[in-house]
């Protein structure tokens, strides 16, 4: 009965492990500090939010690209903010810069809601999927952050996903 | 919100498929070691016991068959693994080789799909409510002044979900300088947009027209609705 019982545990232990292995999936998180400032003057990008009161602060963000989770396989995208403004959303859309030519292709704006949430920049219009869904075409986020009313509406960061 | 934990990535699955082999390895010695030790199997109810000697002979059959199983199970895991192992050393790259080179388009092949657009756009029909409403807006978003910019735009053209822009900088220098604060320049219709800066022989000089495509097709779909002009982002750029 033991002999039966070990041998029973090591074939179901093998027959558990190698699906899990086949059906890995991918993803990845990053801060905001992952992001760069692409704006200058006043406007000062502070732990992810914008301190400036006249200007929209704007972060690019890179999209990973690994063997594993290539930009093009990514099927969500969400980036997690503070939306502090009263009327101004935080606003994200995704930018494919061409691999051999000087030029790119940005995408749909995916705006905020108030309060703590994710905004998720789509892969549309068909113009930016071309390009997107192109691996060799290098894969960015611009958002762009109100201006501070009092308390700055920040970027917190971002998660991919590729199933 | 999504949930946000990390599952890992190839090098766990190579760490669960090699300690799969090591356990079934493992356990198979371990299973051989301690068999003299073991109880014999209970008869069952239409199965009883005939003799000493056919009951000893069932429990060898039956240690063989499974021996033979995990024996089986174990090559086909060390065969994947090996078979692995091979694709992925087939896989790897330089440091040096970018990724994906095959399927990058030449600078010039790029050019002539952004021309193919901008072609297709001059012969797609006008909807004249639409154009007229799309250009008066992208004219006025794209008249506002971008700072430390250098580019003058030439003329807006819509026709029914789709719009060029003409650009003409100085030098293909600034051009190629400032094209991204042309393509991020906030627009109050929500649209995608596409510039491709020409390649000239290093040697030439003088103004880089360059076109820029804008695909509003999705923005067409869902109404065409205008940001109010106060909600549009106000940048300051390098």
């Amino acid at each position: 009965m033991t002999k039966f019982r070990l041998s029973s545990l090591l074939i179901l232990a093998a027959v558990a492990l190698i699906p899990a292995t086949a059906s890995a999936v991918y993803e990845s998180r990053l801060a905001w500090s992952a992001c760069f400032s692409d704006s200058t003057g006043s406007n000062v990008i502070l732990d992810g939010g914008n301190t400036s009161t006249s200007f929209t602060g704007v972060l690019s963000c890179p999209i990973t690209d690994l063997s594993d989770i290539p930009h093009a396989s990514i099927t969500t995208l969400n980036f997690h903010v503070e939306d502090n403004h009263s009327s101004l959303p935080v606003q994200a859309f995704r930018v494919a810069t061409f691999f051999n030519a000087v030029g790119g292709a940005t995408g749909n704006l995916a705006s905020s809601s108030n309060g703590v949430t994710s905004i998720s920049p789509p892969n549309t219009p068909t113009t930016l999927a071309n390009a997107w869904n192109n691996g060799a075409n290098f894969a960015s986020v611009i958002v762009f952050l109100p201006v501070n009313q009092g308390t700055a509406s920040r970027l917190k960061g971002y998660y991919m996903f590729k199933p | 919100v999504t949930p946000s934990t990390s599952r890992g990535g190839r090098g766990v699955s190579y760490a669960v498929l090699i300690v799969a082999v090591g356990a079934l390895g493992g356990a198979l010695l371990l299973y051989r070691a301690v068999r003299p030790a073991k109880p014999r199997p209970e008869p069952t109810a239409d199965e009883p016991v005939a003799s000493e000697r056919r009951s000893d002979d069932r429990e060898a059959r039956g240690d063989s068959m499974r021996t033979a199983a995990l024996e089986r199970r174990i090559a086909q895991l060390e065969s994947a693994l090996a078979e692995r192992e091979t694709r992925d050393a087939a896989a790897s790259r330089t440091p040096d080789t970018p990724l994906a080179p095959e399927k990058a388009p030449s600078a010039q092949e790029v050019q002539e799909m952004h021309d193919s657009l901008i072609t297709r756009h001059a012969a797609s029909p006008v909807n004249p409510h639409w154009a007229r409403m799309a250009s008066a807006a992208f004219a006025s978003d794209f008249a506002r002044p971008i700072e430390g910019t250098h580019f003058k735009v030439d003329a807006v053209d819509c026709r029914s979900t789709t719009c060029t822009v003409n650009l003409e900088w100085p030098s293909r220098a600034l051009a190629v300088n400032e094209w991204r604060a042309i393509l991020y320049q906030p627009t109050r219709a929500n649209c995608g947009k596409q510039i491709v800066i020409p390649e000239r022989p290093a040697h030439e000089s003088g103004p880089m027209r360059a076109t820029m495509f804008i695909d509003c097709s999705t923005w067409v779909e869902s109404g065409s609705v205008l940001a109010p002009e106060d909600q549009v982002p106000v940048l300051v750029r390098r």
